[in-house]
């Protein structure tokens, strides 16, 4: 759960600095540092998501955690591109609350 | 836009004006396949342009060739995922029976009390294979058989009572499996290499159409997240198979890749040929056993006339404690007897499949009659390990709930990319026909209102209608007719099967009298209606027929038998959804388009982005 | 607008093409196979050097029919698969024939 959360949050990050997604979310066009910014933080979320999911809780193998994180990397990526299809105001807000709720995930075992 | 417009073979000395055209239009290039002929043309000036074009094509047509039968292994598979409980739902006599958990020592006793149980109705027993009930099977199923080298004979079994459970005569979710990997037809078909075979065919297919997509796709990056369904047309559609298809990528490349790889000794045996050929030829024996990580004399391969002794009494529950005592608790998944080469009576204790990645999982060896721990098998060596892997990830039996949900979305998914991969096709056709055949017929106003596709064209609308709205179709009939065939008929499993294979034929039959006749909207909004009709009925037909439906197994909390009623019910409104959009008398819009009219020209009236180029047809 | 001369020409190219990524990429996954086996059974275990041989087997396959239809003419086609495939499947039949020959 916790991989899924952080990698919408990351995905959305990504959408989030290209032209086209940017323009829909917040209506007007996006300065182009940031937008670097926002991919960057997006990789970086990425990478922080699988790293956290390289280390489950409880008796879970590693190998079993990363096969989860891959898994929940797809389904978030559809996740973000249903959201800035239909929803593209609401995406750097529900990015914010995926964030914050997939690091408790992680803390809490999720 | 030129490039359509161009016939589809050119000749060479036309080439070089149409890769100017081509090359212009940016976007485009990669997205019209079958124009200048790659093959022939002097080469470009920007050669990249000429090999994603190649790319393009090669991507167009190996989809194209053998996307109908892609698109069945893949949804048959799809439904796979679920094969447990599909064969747990399509036999209502097991409702009842309380999951057990693998981990469970109680398991051992149960074991026995089956084993005590088969030996009385089969004395002479050769060889047996026992699956343990766990969290996904309720049930203890025996396979067994008293021959040398015959099929094998399932026995159903209560697992507290160790009482055979008579059920109804089906294939169940075994069905959707095996005509997934072999092209199944009948319970007991006889072609299973011949539709390996063809099925290994499609899948390098596949694999190429998925490698040649990537490289042929130039705003991989740019368009990860973009989905226009309000464009219609071919943008829409194109985007569909743009999503579907990136966005789960890796889940496509590893279940091709590990699929050709679940077959390599029979698709791509030369290494196999040349590293294990001896004095006396290929010894294959000795090869799967290095697979296995197992002695090849431990598995003998019998012929149909060599006799086995039957097996001698066995005391299994000292040897499935030891078993687990062994694992440090680990699940038990399945127990074996058999006859090694030498003649020895072994006891095999299999791990059970869902503790880890790896397929198989270890095996323990234990000589029948003493009970004494003689070997332990598993493949340990780092390429066989990646092999084990790969297998492991295509079975998915290490999945828990969630992860099976998620990965039969992945499923859906794969066949929505394949599904709009050909309509897009048909789409992209039909628009340059129209096109073609309206600047010829110009002057006869009636011709360019109706324009005839060609032949061919029809055709392949007419094989879309029936695969993509068709095969929908034929699984709710199939589950339906587990419901709806009485029990007592002869070789019910295979007429639950001619009730699947004749939807399926009369989806084609009503699909190619609409190609005949006159294309329209209808030829998808009936099959399609027809489809949502059969799913969604699925729980009532079942509550008319068992005990097993939604208003007992809701309250019970049963969630295996529920959530199945469940899903089909919303995979019926689903299914209905779509022909409710696609019915005629509508505007003709992409799939997935705005329903609301108002919504359309608001959205077209929206700032677009410059750098999309507007597909050729529009609507 | 067909121009009906240089249509079976077309077609007849394109066919070749296909048949040389189907046939001719079999031809060349298969010699890679056996002979990278070989090759990879002096270092490991066979079954190790069987079965990575036939994992990259499918790229190579891949390849092949990519090449098949990236080269500039069918000929192309044909030689970039055949005679690879040739090579390779003698430098596989190479040990047996040495032995045949001692």
């Amino acid at each position: 759960m916790s991989a899924f959360l952080l990698c919408f949050a990351a995905w959305s990050a990504m959408a989030l600095g290209m032209d086209r997604h940017h323009e829909d979310a917040t209506g007007r066009e996006g300065a182009a540092r940031r937008l670097q910014q926002l991919r960057r933080t997006g990789w970086l979320l990425l990478l922080l998501s699988l790293w956290l999911a390289a280390h489950p809780a409880g008796g879970v193998p590693a190998s079993l955690g990363v096969t989860a994180w891959a898994v929940a990397l797809s389904v978030a990526a559809v996740a973000v591109t249903a959201t800035v299809t239909w929803q593209p105001r609401r995406t750097p807000v529900l990015a914010g609350v995926a964030l914050v709720a997939g690091l408790a995930a992680w803390a809490w075992g999720w | 836009m030129n490039t359509t417009t161009q016939a589809p073979d050119a000749a060479a000395e036309r080439a070089p004006t149409e890769r100017a055209a081509a090359a212009a239009p940016g976007g485009m290039a990669a997205e019209a396949p079958r124009k200048a002929k790659a093959p022939k043309t002097p080469k470009a000036p920007n050669d990249r342009e000429g090999f994603r074009q190649a790319m393009s094509w090669l991507h167009t047509w190996a989809g194209l060739i053998l996307g109908w039968l892609l698109f069945a292994i893949f949804l048959t598979g799809t439904l796979s995922f679920f094969r447990s409980e599909f064969n747990l739902w399509m036999r209502p006599e097991m409702h009842g029976l309380q999951p057990m958990d693998a981990a469970d020592p109680q398991v051992a006793q149960t074991a026995q009390k089956a084993l005590d149980a088969l030996v009385r109705k089969v004395p002479d027993v050769t060889q047996w294979i026992m699956p343990l009930p766990d969290d996904r099977d309720p049930a203890v199923n025996i396979l067994w058989r008293d021959t040398g080298n015959g099929r094998f004979e399932t026995l159903r079994m209560h697992p507290q009572t160790g009482e055979a459970i008579d059920t109804r005569q089906t294939m169940g979710g075994d069905f959707f499996y095996r005509f997934h990997f072999e092209l199944r037809t009948a319970q007991k078909g006889r072609w299973a290499i011949e539709g390996r075979w063809v099925v290994g065919v499609a899948t390098m297919l596949m694999f190429v159409a998925l490698i040649s997509g990537v490289i042929t796709h130039r705003r991989i990056f740019k368009d990860f997240f973009t989905f226009r369904p309000t464009k219609g047309g071919q943008r829409a559609w194109l985007d569909a198979h743009n999503v579907t298809g990136v966005l789960v990528l890796p889940f496509y490349l590893m279940i091709t890749f590990s699929g050709l790889m679940i077959f390599h000794s029979l698709y791509m045996p030369a290494g196999i040929a040349t590293a294990y050929k001896g004095e006396k030829g290929v010894d294959s024996n000795a090869y799967f056993a290095d697979l296995q990580g197992e002695k090849a004399e431990s598995r003998p391969r019998r012929g149909a006339t060599d006799k086995v002794e039957p097996l001698p009494a066995i005391a299994l529950h000292s040897i499935l404690t030891e078993a687990r005592t062994r694992w440090d608790g680990g699940r038990i998944g399945s127990v074996q007897a058999r006859r090694d080469a030498k003649g020895r009576a072994v006891v095999e204790v299999t791990r059970h499949e869902g503790d880890r990645l790896q397929y198989r999982p270890p095996r323990l060896l234990f000589d029948a009659t003493t009970g004494q721990w003689l070997d332990q098998a598993d493949a340990t060596s780092p390429a066989v390990k990646t092999y084990g892997v790969l297998y492991g990830l295509h079975m998915a039996r290490f999945a828990d709930t969630g992860l099976r949900w998620a990965l039969f979305g992945f499923g859906l998914l794969g066949s929505l990319m394949i599904a709009t991969g050909m309509v897009l096709w048909s789409v992209k056709r039909s628009a340059k026909s129209h096109t073609q055949a309206s600047r010829k017929g110009a002057a006869n106003a009636a011709d360019a209102a109706t324009p005839r596709a060609p032949f061919g064209e029809r055709l392949v609308a007419a094989i879309n209608i029936a695969t993509l709205a068709g095969l929908p179709l034929a699984c709710g009939v199939y589950i339906a007719s587990n419901r709806l065939i009485p029990l007592n008929v002869e070789g019910r499993a295979d007429v639950e099967l001619a009730w699947f294979f004749s939807a399926w034929g009369l989806a084609l039959l009503w699909a190619l009298a609409c190609a005949v006749v006159r294309p329209s909207r209808m030829g998808w909004s009936v099959p399609l209606g027809a489809a949502g009709l059969a799913w969604a009925l699925l729980p009532v037909i079942n509550a008319l027929t068992t005990h097993t439906h939604l208003g007992t197994t809701l309250p019970a909390g049963e969630w295996v038998w529920a959530g199945m009623d469940l899903a089909f019910l919303a995979t019926g409104l689903l299914l209905g959804w779509l022909s409710w959009r696609l019915r005629p008398g509508r505007a003709p819009k992409g799939k997935a388009a705005a329903a609301k009219a108002p919504r359309t020209s608001t959205a077209a009236a929206l700032p677009t982005t410059p750098d999309v180029s507007v597909s050729t047809s529009g609507a | 607008m067909k121009t009906a001369r240089a249509d079976w020409r077309y077609r007849l190219a394109i066919t070749s093409r296909a048949v040389a990524a189907v046939g001719g990429g079999y031809a060349l996954a298969a010699g890679f196979t056996a002979a990278l086996s070989l090759l990879l059974a002096q270092c490991m275990p066979r079954v190790e050097a069987v079965i990575t041989a036939t994992m990259l087997a499918w790229v190579v396959y891949a390849i092949a029919a990519g090449w098949a239809f990236y080269a500039r003419t069918a000929w192309g086609a044909w030689g970039g698969t055949l005679l690879p495939a040739l090579v390779l499947g003698a430098c596989a039949m190479a040990p047996q024939w040495m032995k045949a020959a001692a």
